[in-house]
């Protein structure tokens, strides 16, 4: 596994961007070069310097202070998303696939008008109710996630579940949890890693989205998305405002995609 | 052998699938994978179960190890039904029946090592230390003819011979009495086939094991059984010990099928070949089951269904003309 993991180069790429991520987001836990949301009117729109490493936005704050602390909530946002809808989508495609007939065909259609609507749409729709802000975003985006866990799940559960090996662990008297947690989920994590970590990407990018339309992540409170949208009016006179955040967010869901791609090519095989 | 109380009873033991109508999506059909099966397993013996692919006799096997429930009809152990029995009882008497499954790599999970599949069993169902079912999976391991280190190796690691080993060990595990060999070898080569057929024949001897040995291969189930019983299309037409349905065979479906039979010295014995082919379970033919395909089929056969007629002690035959059918 780990000889084979050297040879994806998707997986070293994607494994070396995120790890760079990491690195800046535990920086940031620890201490960051200014106060993300100190106002300085005397040093607007400062160019890279060593005093200011990436600059000062059209409020005169630190990008390089405000990018590590939007590290922070990109990985707030994504986290708690995937695990809602990782959680959800596992429970409701588990029934779904484990069960079959009427259960399984509410589910499936229930998912299917979720589906309908595309993502970005339903997560406004869901903001606009609960109202903006990070939680929120990340409980929106969580919902939209919900589908994809919950198809892949199924589907895992009804490949799994005709299997000899199910067979025979129930003759031997196991329980169906213990048929789910000790004889399916081993064998479909693989596929469930890889959506996770892609899914986490699109969280990535929906949060941007959602930030640049005003409905996300709230002033002052940094975020990549938001940055690009303040920096969009300056783009002539200072580039490197937009460069840096659209620069940190093709990088980081660059980087899951590639993890993600890496991943399923390692796991996919019958060789461990 | 009437004398003795038989170990398992199955009494008009039927299953049957619902599918979908082709065409008519909102119509349910009902296949009688299993129709009203009756036999008794003795202590000890091996009944062999025989039949073409698709006659049931997997399905048969799967209800009496529990993975499926049956549609209808009585399953006795020991003397009592299952459906008489508590909770604890039914769970005791499900210990004791035990499947090992056709397909050796399939019915092993490929993400646990072969210790944690063997001591499996044990987990469930019994409360020992770690290193009791440590010791108990490798004296099982060495029963089955594997090596101890076998135990931290994942299923992919071995062969299809030992796999079967892993398999039987499994089954073995609860102490079971009643053995489901549900076409273990099929799925084998044939030096394979022997060595698995003689661990078999060795385990019964020293543990007193019953088999019901479900499998087509004729050669090998006359190699294994005591008794026999031959299906097709879901119920039962002929059975009764070994030697004398492959020597008097009453049922032209069993004529024809031992026909069939390769055999090393020419036996002389002209080739029945069936024609047409096996009738839909879905629309199974009226009267005898057979009558498509039976060259002695009358106009009796294709209304009534014939009923179990005794040829000799032990010896049954489902066929309006059995007794007549000499030879």
């Amino acid at each position: 596994m780990i000889k084979k993991a050297g040879r994806n180069t998707n997986f070293k790429v994607g494994a070396i961007l995120l790890c760079l991520f990491l690195i800046l987001l535990i920086l940031s836990l620890i201490c960051t070069p200014y106060d993300p949301n100190k106002m300085n009117t005397q040093a607007k729109f400062q160019p890279p310097s060593f005093q200011h490493l990436l600059g000062t936005d059209n409020f005169g704050r630190d990008i390089f202070s405000r990018v590590m602390k939007g590290a922070q909530t990109v990985c707030f946002v994504g986290f708690t998303s995937v695990a809602i809808g990782l959680a959800a989508g596992f429970i409701l495609g588990a029934v779904s696939g484990y069960l079959g007939g009427p259960a399984d065909e509410v589910i499936m259609r229930l998912m299917d008008a979720q589906m309908a609507f595309p993502g970005i749409i339903l997560a406004l729709v869901l903001i606009t109710l609960i109202g903006p802000g990070s939680v929120s975003t990340a409980l929106a985006l969580g919902v939209t996630a919900v589908p994809r866990f919950c198809r892949i799940t199924r589907a895992c559960f009804m490949q799994i579940k005709e299997l000899d090996y199910i067979k025979a662990a129930k003759s031997r008297g196991a329980s169906v949890p213990r048929l789910i947690a000790c004889h399916i989920l081993p064998n479909m994590l693989s596929p469930l890693i890889v959506t996770a970590t892609l899914a986490f990407s699109t969280a990535i990018l929906a949060e941007a989205g959602l930030s640049y339309l005003g409905l996300g992540i709230q002033p002052p409170q940094p975020s990549w998305g938001k940055m690009l949208f303040e920096a969009q009016a300056y783009l002539l006179t200072n580039p490197w405002y937009a460069f840096i955040p659209g620069c940190m967010i093709t990088l980081t869901v660059l980087g899951f995609n590639l993890l993600g791609d890496g991943l399923r090519d390692l796991t996919d095989t019958k060789t461990l | 052998m009437s004398a003795v109380e038989p170990l398992l009873e199955l009494r008009d033991l039927s299953r049957y699938y619902r599918v979908k109508s082709k065409k008519n999506p909102f119509l349910k059909q009902q296949i009688k994978a299993v129709d009203r099966l009756s036999l008794s397993i003795y202590p000890g013996e091996t009944f062999g179960l025989v039949g073409e692919s698709g006659c049931g006799k997997s399905t048969a096997g799967h209800v009496l190890a529990g993975i499926l429930p049956p549609t209808a009809g009585e399953i006795r152990y020991g003397g009592k039904s299952f459906s008489a029995m508590s909770g604890r009882e039914k769970a005791a008497a499900r210990r004791e029946i035990q499947i090992v499954l056709q397909d050796p790599s399939a019915s092993l999970n490929p993400k646990r090592k072969i210790g944690w599949i063997v001591g499996e069993p044990l987990l469930i169902n019994a409360d020992y230390s770690k290193q009791a079912r440590q010791r108990l999976v490798a004296e099982m391991l060495e029963t089955v003819g594997l090596d101890e280190s076998c135990a931290s190796r994942y299923p992919h690691e071995l062969s299809g011979g030992q796999r079967q080993r892993v398999n039987i060990a499994a089954a073995l595990m609860l102490a079971s009495k009643l053995l489901v060999a549900d076409e273990v070898v099929s799925a084998l080569d044939v030096s394979v086939q022997s060595q698995i057929l003689n661990l078999l024949k060795k385990l019964q001897r020293t543990r007193q094991l019953t088999y019901l040995f479900i499998s087509h291969d004729l050669n090998v189930v006359q190699y294994m059984s005591d008794r026999l019983g031959v299906m097709y299309l879901g119920r039962l037409v002929e059975y009764g010990a070994v030697d004398d349905i492959y020597g008097d065979a009453r049922h032209p479906y069993t004529k024809a099928l031992l026909s069939t039979m390769p055999s090393v010295a020419d036996r002389g014995v002209e080739r029945i070949i069936l024609e047409g082919e096996v009738p839909s379970l879905l629309a199974p033919p009226s009267g005898c089951a057979f009558h498509t395909r039976c060259r002695q089929a009358r106009d009796l056969c294709r209304q009534t269904p014939p009923e179990m007629r005794e040829i000799c002690r032990g010896h049954y035959a489902c066929c309006h003309f059995a007794l007549e059918n000499k030879g």
